[in-house]
């Protein structure tokens, strides 16, 4: 299957890395690995028709890859590029991004340069700069300014359309609410009903807004990954329902909640404050990144699971 | 309980047992169909972790490896086959694991 010129510079770009990570074993093993790789990335695009930052994305970055096999052959795993991770995940961001707002036209002119990484003045430029992390000042900024996070704040470029209500959840035993970019606050509050307040944004500036709720069985799943390029939402939740949240890019805050509660973050930042009367059990999980949990007794009994995970950013439980 | 702990030390063990009955079941296979037909059986293991343990199981003689360059796909690919060590070493496992699930009913006695 021919890939695009995009598609076959971001592979290049990937092998010279996987190359460079390899250095330290012999030419003729170093080349199979290479194209073993490359085959198995190629192939795997054509056969099941993922994009190649997914499959990319699925491997792990070039020095990930390389440490697994220095590793196995008692190497020493090479130091990981402090930006490595950024690069490979927000490439897959690069891809919603474009998907979700931007016009072909503005595609095409910002095809060149893929990739600026400056690493003395902590920045990365993907694709031009639709994504441009600025990790001095905490800014993230994606789709050129139209999705603008920086520390607590997320800024939008268009005017965002305000969803905000509250649902009745008598006979709903569990929420889930997934979303792609963004920032979002979940707290508690003692009443039947979920309440929500959000900004949303498209480059639609439209929102058909019923779509998002869906009940089946007992659990309430408010889908915010089709329509809704960026969100700043904040939930109240009665206590006791489970609640199972899911975001790709940006914040998740969550404060002395009284539930069950499972949280994926793939880019960005959990904060999870605990309720002082209560006892968690929590598991947090950062793949690349760091965590800051306070002493966690080992507890036989515990009132309310918690399992968070980020994969590159970090956690902190207080 | 948390199970995640438990399933991910055990499945480190299993991966490696599940590869090699794989491959003693086939003629010979590469990478992207083990990872399918793992995955279709049920054990994860990701892209990343394969490729890497195969290599080991090359070097320790376990697998044999046959590159095909020309493909009518055009991706050329490394084919892996069991090796007699590997079979042995198969045959090992396979009395050591029902002896393990033998322990496990003895248990129950």
């Amino acid at each position: 299957m021919e890939l695009d010129e995009k598609d076959r510079n971001r592979l290049n770009i990937y092998l010279k890395e996987l190359e460079e990570a390899l250095k330290s074993i012999g030419a003729v093993e170093r080349s199979e690995i290479i194209l073993e790789i490359s085959s198995h990335i190629r192939e795997s695009c054509s056969k099941s028709g993922r994009p190649m930052n997914e499959v990319i994305g699925a491997l792990g970055t070039p020095e990930q890859v390389a440490n697994r096999f220095l590793m196995e052959r008692g190497l020493k795993p090479i130091q990981l590029k402090r930006f490595g991770f950024l690069k490979w995940a927000l490439a897959g961001v690069g891809v919603f991004i474009i998907v979700g707002f931007l016009s072909a036209i503005f595609l095409l002119k910002s095809l060149l340069p893929i990739l600026d990484v400056n690493d003395e003045e902590g920045r990365i430029r993907i694709l031009g700069g639709l994504i441009d992390i600025d990790e001095k000042e905490h800014k993230v900024s994606l789709g050129k300014g139209l999705i603008r996070i920086r520390d607590e704040d997320v800024s939008f470029e268009f005017e965002a359309i305000k969803f905000q209500g509250s649902y009745d959840l008598k006979d709903i035993g569990a929420i889930r609410v997934k979303s792609i970019n963004g920032k979002m606050q979940f707290d508690q509050k003692a009443s039947s009903e979920l309440r929500y307040d959000c900004r949303l944004v498209n480059s639609k500036k439209e929102i058909d807004t019923s779509k998002l709720v869906e009940i089946e069985e007992n659990v309430l799943t408010l889908d915010m990954t089709k329509d809704v390029g960026g969100m700043n939402c904040h939930f109240s939740l009665p206590p006791g329902l489970d609640l199972d949240v899911d975001l790709a890019n940006g914040k998740l805050d969550f404060r002395e909640l009284k539930q069950n509660l499972n949280a994926r973050l793939t880019n960005g930042s959990i904060n999870f404050e605990r309720d002082p009367s209560k006892s968690y059990h929590v598991d947090a999980d950062v793949a690349v990144g760091h965590r800051k949990l306070p002493k966690l007794n080992a507890e036989e009994n515990f009132d309310y699971n918690v399992k968070l995970q980020v994969k590159n950013g970090k956690i902190r439980v207080d | 309980m948390e199970l995640s702990n438990w399933r991910s030390q055990l499945r480190k063990g299993f991966v490696e047992f599940s590869l090699l009955r794989l491959l003693r079941l086939h003629e010979r296979l590469y990478g992207l169909e083990i990872l399918e037909r793992l995955n279709l059986a049920g054990i994860e293991i990701g892209e990343g972790t394969l490729y890497p343990l195969l290599s080991r199981l090359v070097r320790d003689k376990l697998l044999l490896t046959q590159w095909e360059i020309k493909q009518a796909s055009g991706h050329p690919r490394k084919y892996y086959k069991i090796s007699a060590k590997g079979g042995e070493t198969l045959a090992r496992m396979s009395s050591e694991w029902e002896s393990l699930v033998r322990s496990i009913k003895d248990l129950e006695k």
